[in-house]
This record gives C-alpha cells, sequence and structure tokens, in this order.
C-alpha cells in the first residue's frame, strides 16, 4: 500500500507531504496540549509539548531538505520544479529557485517559523507551566498550523505532475532571481525579519488572554521585537541594494508593490520599539503598543497577500489564484481576534498616567508614533487604493511614484527633526534651559552641515533642509554616544538607547544617501562605435571593447567602457534564452562622493562596433550601504544590557546608581 | 495595582476554587477523612478568600475609565477623518491609468498619449469610432506620432471599402504615405498601403504593392503580417 503511494508520487512528493503533514499534526497537538495542560492543570500533558515543537521542527526541515534535493537532482515529477528548475540554471540559483516562487516561499517562511517556534519551546522550557509562556507558544503552534496546512493545500510545493514537456516547463527561476549572488540573501533575511515578529505578537495575544497586560511581556519580547526589526532592515537594505545591482534602472527604491509591502510593517514595528520604552517605564501606551503589534503582524500577512496571491497584476487575478483567499481570510482573523482581545481587557488596559508635557521624551515619542503610524497609512491606502478602484469600478489605474514621494519628503524631514530633538529630551518634562544647554551641540552639527552642503554646491529647499536636520539629529545621536562612553567606556555604546543611537547615525546616512541621489542624479544617453569616447558629468567615457558573449542559459552582450582613461567597466545585457526575457547587467564604480553607474541597452551590435549606453552620476549612494550596516551593528549593540540596569518594568522612582537609558547631563 | 499582579492572583483563585471543588469531590467518595477535609478546605477556604479581596481591591485600584470631553472626541474622530479624506482626495488625483505591464504602484505615471494610444489599440476593430477618437486626441497631444498618423489612415481607408468609396480609400493611402516619412523604420503605414493597393483599390496597384510589400518586410512588420505580405508581393509580381 504505502509502496504504491510512493511509486504514486514519486518519493520526494512522498515525503515532502509526509513531513508536512506531521509537521501539520504536530503543531495541533502541541497546541491542544498546552491548551489542556493550562486549562486544566494536567502537568504531564505539558511533557509532551517539547517533543512536539521538535517534530514541528523536524518536519519543517525535512520538507525544505527534500524540495532542495528534489531541485538539486532535477526531479520532474513534481510541478514546483517543473516550474523553476531547470537542467542550466547554476548551482547557487537553483539552490534559492526554493523562494524563487509562491510554494517554495510558504516552505521558506514555514521552516523559519518552525526554528523560532522551537526556539522559544527551548528558551521557555521550564516555565511551560506559565500561563503566558504557555498561550504565547498556542499561538505560536496555531500560527505555524496555519502555514503548514497552505504548504499542504493551496501553494503545495510537492504536487506531482505529469511528464515534463521541455518546450514549455523547466526553463528556471525567473531571470532576475539568477543574476546576482544577494538573492542568497535578501530574501531569507527578510523574511527572518517578517516571520520574528511572530514571537512578539504571540507574547502580545498571551498577556492578553492571560490578563498580564502589564509590562512583564514586553520585556520577555523586547529583543525579539528588536532582532526581528533589525532583521527587516536588513532584508529592505539588502533589496535595495539589489535592485540597484541588478535592475539596472539606476535606483534604489521605486515603490512598488512589493517594496511597499516590505515597508509597511517596518514603519509599524519602529513606532511599536520606540513606543514600548514608554510603556516598560511610564505603564501608558498600553492599548497603543499592543496595536502596533498586531498591526505589525497583521502587514506581514496582508504583505504576502498583496504580493502571493496575484492580486498585484489584477484583482481578478486574485479570484483564481488559491493562496488568496486563505492570506486575506488569515488577516480578517488575526485582526479580528486581536481586536476582540483588546476589547475584552480593556479595563486592564488603561494607562495610570499621562503625558505631562508634549515637550518631553513621552510626547517626544507619541509624536514620532503619530508620523510612522500616518507614513504607514499613506503608503497602505497608496499601494490598495488601485485594488480598491478595480475591484469597485473595474478600472485598471496605477499610484505613481510621485505620490509616495510627494508625501514621503515631509514626513521623512519632521521624522529627522524629532531624530534630532528627542534623545536630548528628558521623560515627563523639560525646560527651556535645559533643552537650551543639550541642544546647543546638535544645533551647531546641523548649522554646519548645511554650510558644508551649500559650499559643496548643493541647492533646492527640500534636500537643503534635509541635510541640515540630518547633521542636526547626527548630533544629538553623538551627543549621547560621547557622554554614554565618557562614563562608561565601551560599555557606552551598548543597550537599547546607546545601541539606539548608532541606528539613528544609519538612519540618517540613509536620509541624506536618498536626499542626494533623488535630488542630484543626473543620467545620459550615448551611441558610440569602438574607440570613440564621450563626455558627461566631468567624466570622459570611451568604448574600449563591444563583445558578444553565450553561457547555459543566455546570451548577450557585453561592452568594456573606461571611464576617464582608467579601468574599465562591463556593463553587459543578457538574453535568457529559456524565457526571451532580458536582463540588463549594470556596471558600477562606486565613489565616497558618487556612484558611476553603467548600463548597456538594447540595439547595441557588435558587429557594428556600435554601443548604447547611459550613464547614471548617483550622488551618496554608498552611504546608503554604509548606513545600512550601522542599523545592524546598532541594533545588534542594543541588544546587549548596559551596565548598572534597573529591570525596565520597576518604577521610575526605583533606586539606581547609575542608569544607561537616560542622559545624565545636567 | 499592576495588571500582572492581578492576573497572578486571578489564576491563584482559580487554582484554590478547583483545589476546594477536588478536596470536596474526594470527601465524597470517601477518600479524605472528615477531620482533614475540613481542616483543609477551611484553609482552602481562608486562603481564597483573602485572594478575592485582593482582587476585589486591585480592580478597585486600576485606573478608571478617563473622563473625556466629548467635543475632544469629535474634534479627534473630526481630524482624523479629515486626514483620511485628505489623503484620500490626494491620491486619487495621483492616480493615474494602469497601462499593460505597468505595476500597481511606483514608476512614473503614464503620459496621456501613452494612456490613448491604448485606449486607441484596444478599441481597434471593436469599436472603430471610438479607436479614432482616441488617436484624434494623440494627434493633438502629438501630431507626428507615427503610429496614430497610420491608424487614422487604415481606419479611413478600411471606412472607405464599408462605404465603397474609392475617394475615401485614396485618401487614406495618401494618409498612410504622409505617415511613412514621419518615422522611416516604422513598417506599419508600408504594410497597410500594400494590402490597400492589393485588395481595395479599383483597379489593384501591383506595383505599389511589390514596393510597398517589400518596404514592409524589410522593416520587421508584426509577425501576424509577415506571410500575407510574402503572399501578396508574389501574387503582384505575377500580375506585373
Amino acid at each position: 500500500m504505502l509502496g504504491g503511494v510512493v511509486l504514486a508520487e514519486g518519493t520526494n512528493g512522498f515525503l515532502g507531504h509526509t513531513a508536512l503533514i506531521v509537521g501539520f499534526a504536530a503543531c495541533l497537538f502541541g497546541a491542544f496540549a498546552l491548551v489542556s495542560a493550562t486549562v486544566l492543570h494536567n502537568p504531564r500533558l505539558l511533557r509532551t509539548v517539547q517533543t512536539y515543537g521538535w517534530i514541528v521542527l523536524g518536519g519543517a526541515v525535512l520538507a525544505v531538505v527534500v524540495m532542495e534535493k528534489a531541485l538539486i537532482t532535477r526531479d520532474w515529477s513534481l510541478a514546483y520544479v517543473q516550474k523553476v528548475g531547470s537542467y542550466d540554471t547554476p548551482a547557487l540559483f537553483n539552490f534559492t529557485a526554493l523562494w524563487s516562487a509562491l510554494e517554495g516561499s510558504i516552505l521558506l517562511w514555514l521552516l523559519l517559523l518552525a526554528v523560532y517556534t522551537a526556539i522559544i519551546l527551548r528558551r521557555y522550557r521550564h516555565r511551560l507551566h506559565d500561563p503566558m509562556v504557555a498561550w504565547a507558544l498556542v499561538t505560536m503552534f496555531v500560527v505555524t498550523a496555519f502555514f503548514f496546512f497552505l504548504a499542504l493545500g493551496p501553494t503545495d510545493a510537492f504536487r506531482a505532475a505529469g511528464a515534463p514537456d521541455f518546450n514549455r516547463c523547466c526553463k528556471g527561476p525567473n531571470p532576475l532571481l539568477q543574476n546576482h549572488v544577494l538573492v542568497l540573501f535578501h530574501p531569507p533575511i527578510l523574511y527572518l525579519g517578517y516571520v520574528g515578529f511572530t514571537v512578539p505578537f504571540a507574547f502580545a495575544i498571551a498577556a492578553l488572554v492571560t490578563g498580564r497586560v502589564g509590562e512583564g511581556w514586553l520585556v520577555e519580547t523586547r529583543r525579539w521585537a528588536l532582532f526581528a526589526w533589525g532583521f527587516l532592515t536588513l532584508g529592505i537594505i539588502l533589496g535595495g541594494w539589489w535592485s540597484y545591482e541588478v535592475l539596472g534602472w539606476g535606483g534604489v527604491w521605486g515603490w512598488d508593490p512589493v517594496e511597499n509591502a516590505s515597508l509597511l510593517p517596518w514603519l509599524t514595528g519602529t513606532a511599536y520599539i520606540h513606543s514600548v520604552m514608554v510603556q516598560e517605564r511610564r505603564g501608558m501606551l498600553r492599548v497603543w503598543n499592543l496595536s502596533l503589534l498586531v498591526a505589525t503582524f497583521s502587514l506581514t500577512i496582508l504583505g504576502t497577500f498583496l504580493t502571493r496571491s496575484g492580486v498585484i497584476n489584477s484583482v481578478h487575478a486574485f479570484s483564481d489564484g488559491t493562496v488568496g483567499p486563505y492570506l486575506l481570510g488569515a488577516f480578517g482573523v488575526v485582526v479580528a481576534v486581536s481586536l476582540g482581545l483588546i476589547a475584552w481587557r480593556g479595563d486592564r488596559l488603561r494607562s495610570p498616567g499621562a503625558i505631562d508635557s508634549p515637550l518631553s521624551r513621552e510626547g517626544a515619542f507619541l509624536a514620532n508614533n503619530v508620523i510612522f503610524t500616518l507614513f504607514a497609512f499613506v503608503i497602505l491606502l497608496g499601494t490598495v487604493f488601485p485594488l480598491i478602484v478595480e475591484a469597485k469600478d473595474d478600472r485598471r489605474i496605477a499610484v505613481g511614484s510621485p505620490f509616495f514621494d510627494t508625501m514621503s519628503r515631509p514626513i521623512g524631514l519632521v521624522l529627522l527633526f524629532l531624530m534630532a530633538v528627542a534623545p536630548a529630551l528628558p521623560r515627563r518634562k523639560a525646560s527651556g534651559e535645559l533643552l537650551r544647554e543639550r541642544l546647543f551641540w546638535p544645533s551647531w552639527c546641523g548649522a554646519g552641515t548645511l554650510v558644508v552642503a551649500v559650499l559643496l554646491g548643493a541647492t533646492g529647499f527640500s534636500p537643503l533642509l534635509a541635510f541640515g536636520l540630518a547633521g542636526f539629529a547626527a548630533g544629538s545621536a553623538l551627543r549621547q554616544l560621547v557622554l554614554a562612553t565618557r562614563r562608561q567606556g565601551y560599555r557606552g555604546l551598548l543597550g537599547r538607547t546607546n545601541g539606539g543611537m548608532i541606528v539613528h547615525l544609519g538612519i540618517i546616512l540613509i536620509a541624506v544617501a536618498l536626499a542626494a541621489s533623488n535630488s542630484y542624479s543626473r543620467a545620459g544617453e550615448f551611441t558610440v562605435t569602438k574607440g570613440e569616447t564621450v563626455e558627461f558629468g566631468g567624466h570622459t567615457f570611451t568604448l574600449v571593447d563591444l563583445t558578444e558573449f553565450e553561457s547555459a542559459t543566455s546570451i548577450g552582450v557585453k561592452a568594456l567602457i573606461s571611464i576617464d582613461g582608467g579601468q574599465a567597466y562591463a556593463p553587459a545585457i543578457s538574453k535568457f534564452t529559456a524565457t526571451g526575457q532580458d536582463v540588463a547587467t549594470p556596471s558600477v564604480r562606486t565613489g565616497l562622493r558618487y556612484d558611476i553607474y553603467l548600463t548597456l541597452e538594447n540595439g547595441s551590435k557588435p558587429s557594428t562596433g556600435e554601443a548604447k549606453f547611459k550613464v547614471f552620476i548617483k550622488p551618496m549612494i554608498v552611504w546608503l550601504w554604509v548606513g545600512g550596516m550601522l542599523c545592524g551593528v546598532g541594533t545588534v549593540l542594543a541588544a546587549f544590557p548596559g551596565r548598572h540596569r534597573r529591570r525596565p518594568t520597576d518604577a521610575v522612582s526605583a533606586p539606581i546608581e547609575l542608569e544607561t537609558e537616560e542622559p545624565v547631563d545636567a | 495595582m499592576n495588571p500582572d499582579r492581578l492576573a497572578e492572583l486571578e489564576e491563584e483563585r482559580r487554582f484554590l476554587l478547583a483545589s476546594i471543588r477536588d478536596i470536596e469531590r474526594e470527601h465524597e467518595v470517601g477518600d479524605v477523612e472528615t477531620d482533614d477535609f475540613h481542616t483543609l478546605r477551611d484553609g482552602y477556604v481562608a486562603r481564597a478568600a483573602a485572594v478575592m479581596r485582593e482582587i476585589d481591591d486591585g480592580r478597585s485600584a486600576l485606573p478608571p475609565k478617563p473622563a473625556r470631553s466629548p467635543w475632544r472626541t469629535v474634534a479627534m474622530i473630526g481630524a482624523t477623518l479629515a486626514v483620511a479624506v485628505g489623503l484620500g482626495v490626494f491620491v486619487a488625483q495621483s492616480a493615474g491609468q494602469r497601462l499593460p505591464g505597468q505595476s500597481l504602484t511606483g514608476g512614473e505615471q503614464a503620459d496621456e498619449v501613452a494612456v490613448k494610444l491604448v485606449e486607441a489599440r484596444q478599441a481597434l476593430g471593436v469599436d472603430n469610432a471610438a479607436s479614432l477618437a482616441a488617436y484624434a486626441r494623440v494627434l493633438e497631444l502629438e501630431p507626428e506620432n507615427a503610429e496614430a498618423r497610420t491608424y487614422t489612415a487604415w481606419l479611413l481607408v478600411q471606412n472607405g471599402v464599408q462605404v465603397q468609396s474609392q475617394e475615401q480609400i485614396v485618401q487614406g493611402i495618401e494618409l498612410l504615405r504622409d505617415a511613412t516619412t514621419v518615422d522611416p523604420t516604422y513598417a506599419d503605414p508600408h504594410c497597410f498601403i500594400a494590402i490597400a493597393s492589393a485588395n481595395f483599390l479599383d483597379p489593384a496597384d501591383p506595383a505599389t504593392v511589390v514596393e510597398e510589400g517589400q518596404a514592409c518586410l524589410d522593416r520587421n512588420p508584426p509577425a501576424a503580417m509577415g506571410p500575407s505580405i510574402e503572399t501578396m508581393i508574389a501574387d503582384a509580381e505575377a500580375q506585373l
């Protein structure tokens, strides 16, 4: 009987399905055991939970390993392998083909979720009797079960296929996903961020179920939220880098729906990791923080729906897809259950106090939260508006970059201002004298930056304001770091506030780089013959050579273009033979002041030695990547506790010798 | 009272009440001596009473519902609605038609010429009057648009065929000849002149068919058009 099933499905299909079914069942049993043990106080059932956790992890790992094996060995009996596999795909991109389409992406998501669940289970193995931990794990098991269900049903990666018709199938992943090594890092890191927010969400649900909606659950999840945010940040930056290095349009961010879907949870997550500090210190903003976490988690689901259901192409594609209704249903359930629980616990979520003054750290955090939420709303509205119009009026419309640029510019400037002022503000309220003293050097930094920018030739109100505010914010962050390191040496770089200031410096660099590259980029298009030189942006470009090349998957044309008579750069354009898709490979001379970005255009003819190429001069792009790295470093440093820490849930009046979270000057 | 402490007390209350039920059950079936039962039960009851008192105190110590001015609530709702409506109007004004292959969001908004050309192509053969109107708008915006000039002329030829007007057909062919000068690399006007000269002119003009048909093939015409043009050239050459 079993042999018959294996023969019918193929070994990989059978193993994959078995792993998924076992994992799914283990999730349900694990959740059931936890609920029973918690409600019926049956400690014997608790002992089984860890086992279920390991089975869940084992199921997810096995499913992924089997799929990788199927891709590597080109097991054409599986429909997914026919969809994204090919004999010609290089080994690296054959490996990453796992997450190059919907079904495999869900497997990757599932694997990461199972890993997070197993880590939480291991971390809290001695506290499973604690209802808070138990309900958090129930939530994680349920979410994991949902993804097992998707992987088994609507997005079945192990679905059997008939004999492959090599004229129609087996052409490998999308050519854009086999053109750069970043495909190995960007999606998994982004997913680590998306999936990571499940942990704080699970504890938030547990806090609501158990009624322990004080500050205890925040302490449990602080680092999880921080790491999820860090991974999401890094994933988004890597996505920008990939776009810059692969897509050949010279930009890092195009406001397309997939990018917007990743930015939405980042915005609400950023708001959360700021406002959570107000709750830890003052017990305020409890409903707000829970709502932000629920929003962050549900936006990851909504983002998956937007990018994976086919709805982006058309709302009508949504009805053809199988996964869309489930993701949308999950989004609805998450929102409804969470809001219901918040309403149920309303009496306990009231704040014991109010914000004393808008000129206080709490006031600044609240303002920051309002701005981040507004930003998220703007992006969400812009992204779903075309869908709403199409569903209602059957009109296909698009919301272009100008809308997002117009809205994000003032919001970004306000955030830079808040980033400058908030670190200098004390809790409760600030006097004018104190603010003058604390903002003295940051203000000079802002003014100095503005003067330097003007001297370097920067023009335009908006970018100059951005540079001035960036200098102001950088001064504020550096002041905090200098004071902290003076007091505590290298430990002054550790802890949430100090690590956070390093993250601020990273974000400021990113903001400056974006302002400069968006405002002062120049582009020129040229047609030259071999040996001919053109001049653009103060540089000369000489076409040294133009050759055809051929690989297993593509044919193409590559130019050698010497910049200023020196090193030659090699932009290329390839046509992937399986799909006929043209993919440009830009070549970039990276510099501290600006990048010179070269792309070869269609119409270049090696036979006549005539090349058509574009040159982009992109100011300060490298600082975007440096800023991203600083964000990563800052996040890690923020996760280490500083010295002489007070328990975050202690009252503000609790005695402490020295505190790392506050500036102590003045 | 901190909500976490309150929840702990409630958990303890649940445990104590369950313990009282258990001990009563055990006593009923004779598993516990009556003296022991009373001692244990009284202990649990006393503890449960103390916990319940603490819970009551804790609940009454929870922050009361803040008294909010209704005007403040109305103002907040009003401000939120105003922002939402304002943003909605702005996004609606910023949105434009999505062309085939264009993403839902991002990128530059398609200009009117591109939008009208798509409309005209979609209407072609289905609603020629709408197609003609869309091409007319393109020519208002961009008088030298090769596609609009070509297809306006071609629609005139087709109308001439429908109403059996050689005059209109000749006029359309002349306009197609003008269109060939706008973009010398564009195949379509050459193809249409060849088709009209072969099929609609009375009498047919085989010399033009051969000349323009060859010009069409030299300019990489749409794949579907190539074979029929080749056939027309062969037929015309046979007539010459």
